[in-house]
């Protein structure tokens, strides 16, 4: 609100034009060092922690469909908006040349969605057992909310043993 | 503005050091959610869009410079002097050890062709042989508008197929 000369402002003017406008700055909205603040709608705010989870562990599958490893994950479950920067991959090898392996994620809560090629790290041997290790980061859309996010495997371009480790998973929710 | 005892902020203090401040604060900044709110110089919040681009189908070169192909992969952003940006996507070639890169050509506020130096690399020694995965960095560019739009080259000949390619970008 503007002020004017003369014009004294009532308790219910300063509590919804000072006080909640103050209890709405990011300042009010933060909890949690690290986190970050992004818009939550108009004129509104809302705080995002980022968050990784990584297992270095050593896991295997013959399965040509998403599954787990013998040691589940990575995994995270944490509050997103609309979007999110999703970061997932790790180190990966197929016993067969010519065969490989490939690493997505899985989502539920809010959102439910299925890993998919489409959104994978991924990676064909050219001889036994070649490795490969990085990322696939990209933007995913959420349902807003509590949600979930699971690494599955799988070994593709035929089949063979795919052994997987070092296993990342990173989301920075906007 | 400091308050001092037994002075009455006036009417165009209040609306100065109060209201004005208010509205420039990142709350008063915000219009929709999923924006990030980023410093756009000395005392002064933007509202930024994250946004990314995806084209599932397969295309082809053998352009051994970048090129495009016959489906586009781009996304617009408003940015300030700084972007994370992801490029990646599926590449094989059809000829053994003569890979495919995936770059990002920049127009706009920004003119900057597509290089090597950001790009998502792939040569596997068998033809045909698939690698799927994505190059992330921050790239410094000129504040405004720019178009982020993927290219595409056979590293050393061949007939390189790209698939799954995406542009992902998070301007601050």
């Amino acid at each position: 609100m503007t002020a004017v000369a003369s014009t004294a402002f009532t308790a219910a003017q300063w509590n919804v034009h000072g006080r909640d406008n103050l209890n709405a700055q990011a300042n009010s909205v933060a909890t949690t060092s690290g986190s970050w603040i992004v818009t939550a709608g108009y004129n509104s705010l809302i705080e995002r922690i980022p968050a990784v989870n990584y297992v270095g562990t050593s896991g295997a599958t013959n399965s040509t469909a998403y599954t787990d490893l013998q040691s589940t994950g990575s995994t995270l479950t944490l509050n997103t908006g609309a979007w999110a920067l999703v970061s997932i991959g790790g180190q990966m090898s197929n016993n067969t040349a010519g065969l490989g392996s490939r690493i997505s994620v899985e989502i539920s809560g809010t959102t439910t969605q299925e890993a998919a090629d489409t959104n994978a790290y991924a990676a064909q041997s050219g001889n036994v057992s070649d490795v490969f290790k990085g990322t696939w980061t990209t933007i995913m859309g959420f349902t807003p909310g509590s949600n979930t996010l699971t690494l599955k495997y799988r070994s593709s371009f035929g089949g063979g043993t795919s052994t997987f480790s070092g296993r990342l998973l990173m989301v920075i929710s906007f | 503005m400091a308050a001092t005892t037994g002075n009455v902020l006036t009417a165009a203090q209040f609306n100065q050091y109060w209201r004005d401040n208010l509205l420039v604060s990142e709350a008063a900044v915000a219009t929709n959610a999923g924006n990030l709110l980023v410093a756009d110089g000395a005392h002064s919040i933007v509202e930024r869009i994250p946004t990314v681009g995806f084209t599932s189908g397969t295309d082809t070169t053998t352009s051994t410079t970048f090129t495009t192909l016959f489906n586009d992969t781009s996304v617009v952003a408003t940015t300030g002097a700084n972007v994370l940006v992801s490029i990646g996507g599926a590449i094989d070639n059809d000829t053994a050890h003569f890979g495919g890169r995936i770059g990002l050509d920049i127009s706009g506020a920004t003119t900057r062709s597509a290089s090597d130096a950001v790009s998502y690399y792939s040569d596997i020694s068998n033809p045909g042989y698939v690698a799927q995965g994505t190059w992330t960095t921050i790239v410094s560019l000129t504040a405004g508008l720019n178009l982020f739009d993927l290219r595409y080259r056979a590293v050393f000949g061949g007939t390189a197929a790209f698939s799954h390619r995406l542009v992902a970008v998070v301007p601050f």
